[in-house]
């Protein structure tokens, strides 16, 4: 699977309310790690303070789903339900959309571009850049290296990600335990950061 | 999986939180990249996933838009889950790759969708196959699932060498087989396979490609001189590229290449001359 496809920011999470006087309250954002961390994050909440340790243990969970999703994938050599119940239940559309076609075109050409044993990808949470509240967009470092035979360049790595809050429509299985999926990843063709992300 | 963002779309944000009808047109298209975009971007168009190849809706008045030249698209195949099969399907739509419509890739994209509906239905929303596929999509979907390759018998007279002297490699098997022709999906197709070798001594020591099947002492053109005793596994391959034509008069060379493997288990001996006094 090329490791980089084109994409838009449609973040369904972040979705434009415009003036709409019933959006949720934001939540605060803190947007430098805490000086001292707790040690368990409750992912399945919004929590009143959104920080980077708390965005952190949110997207180390949907990795480790994703990298679930994978793992059924390759071992069946093609997608099953086990793989789609898991990468539904993480990604929003359209992004959905387009990581399925991503692996759906790697599964239509024998796993070319999947190891054989994947392991879950690893996205650091370099920055939260906006919080309200149905959406967060951070700056991130992710890496899907540990499931793709060629690594990504620490290049491709730097991005973004967009949460928007979970729908659990999408989620029936209750594959992902947090309280968010994941709208957007991606990064800038030119480098520069969003503007207004999360409008 | 990293969805490489293009900065039209991120600076025009509001607009693109619009539902994904009518996005298409805020891509950017990138001149010369590989897999540069999503075909399921292209669902603002108006022709969405169904999509195939060659069939370009207009997606602007720009004459020079490369997004309007069918030869900028190639078939996007992909294995999905269908929850309602409660199994895999196959997917298919086009994809935007600059120059990419008559391309190796392209060809392959078609003769994989051949492979892949043998064994699985066609998605519910994917677009159809098209009715007639290209004859060098068929050509290349028959010559991986179809010829018959003979694979290479190498022999080294008389069965063991001796160090310091050439051991003299004879290639059974045909180099070039002939013909296969096929009748298929309204073509008919004549391959023409081709071959060379490459042999691998076992010691460390490679010829390729070569396009003689040597021969025995003294003229064999394929040589190897030991230089130490020992159990050596001489291994041929005999790698496979072909020609095709078909009546129609259309033909072309497939450089995918196959590869028929043989063996040979080899012992070199170390003799020493002893005079008998």
């Amino acid at each position: 699977m090329t490791a980089v496809l084109v994409g838009v920011l449609a973040v369904v999470g972040c979705s434009d309310h415009g003036d709409d006087t019933t959006r949720a309250p934001s939540a605060t954002v803190r947007k430098e790690p805490p000086a001292t961390t707790t040690s368990v994050v409750p992912v399945d909440r919004v929590p009143a303070v959104i920080d980077v340790a708390y965005v952190q243990a949110v997207i180390d969970v949907l990795d480790h789903v994703e990298g679930d999703a994978v793992r059924a994938l390759v071992g069946a050599r093609e997608p099953n339900r086990a793989f789609y119940e898991r990468i539904r239940a993480i990604y929003l559309d359209p992004q959905f959309d387009r990581v399925q076609s991503s692996y759906g075109r790697s599964a239509a050409q024998e796993m070319i571009e999947l190891r054989a044993h994947p392991e879950d990808p690893v996205t650091r949470i370099d920055r939260i850049i906006k919080v309200t509240g149905d959406c967060v967009f951070a700056a991130v470092t992710r890496d899907f290296g540990p499931i793709l035979k060629v690594p990504p360049t620490d290049e491709l790595k730097k991005g973004y990600i967009g949460f928007g809050l979970k729908k659990p429509e999408l989620d029936p299985a209750r594959r992902n335990p947090t309280a968010w999926m994941i709208g957007l990843d991606g990064a800038t063709s030119t480098g520069e950061e969003p503007m207004n992300p999360c409008v | 999986m990293r969805m490489k963002l293009v900065a039209g779309c991120v600076t025009s944000l509001a607009a693109v939180l619009l539902p994904s009808a009518g996005f298409a047109a805020e891509f950017d298209v990138q001149p010369g990249g590989n897999d540069v975009i999503d075909a399921r971007g292209r669902e603002g168009t108006g022709e969405g996933p169904g999509a195939i190849r060659r069939r370009v809706v207009r997606v602007s008045f720009d004459p020079n838009d490369p997004r309007n030249d069918p030869a900028n698209y190639l078939m996007d195949v992909q294995l999905r889950f269908d929850a309602t099969l409660g199994g895999s399907c196959v997917q298919v739509g086009q994809r935007f790759v600059l120059g990419a419509g008559n391309s190796r890739a392209a060809l392959d994209a078609e003769a994989r969708v051949l492979r892949l509906l043998r064994n699985y239905p066609l998605c519910s929303g994917s677009a159809p196959v098209p009715p007639r596929l290209s004859a060098g999509a068929v050509a290349l979907a028959l010559w991986r699932d179809q010829v018959k390759l003979p694979p290479p018998a190498p022999r080294i007279a008389p069965g063991w060498g001796i160090v310091g002297k050439e051991a003299y490699l004879e290639i059974g098997g045909e180099r070039e087989p002939g013909t296969w022709t096929f009748n298929a999906l309204g073509y008919t197709i004549t391959i023409t396979p081709h071959s060379r070798y490459e042999v691998d001594w076992g010691d460390g020591s490679f010829a390729h490609g070569l396009t003689s099947q040597g021969g025995a002492w003294p003229t064999g053109e394929i040589r190897h001189p030991y230089q130490a005793d020992g159990a050596y596994r001489v291994t041929v391959r005999q790698q496979w590229t072909a020609t095709w034509n078909a009546t129609n008069g259309e033909q072309g060379a497939i450089e995918e290449g196959l590869q028929t493997v043989g063996t040979l288990d080899f012992p070199v001996r170390e003799l020493q001359a002893v005079r008998e006094r």
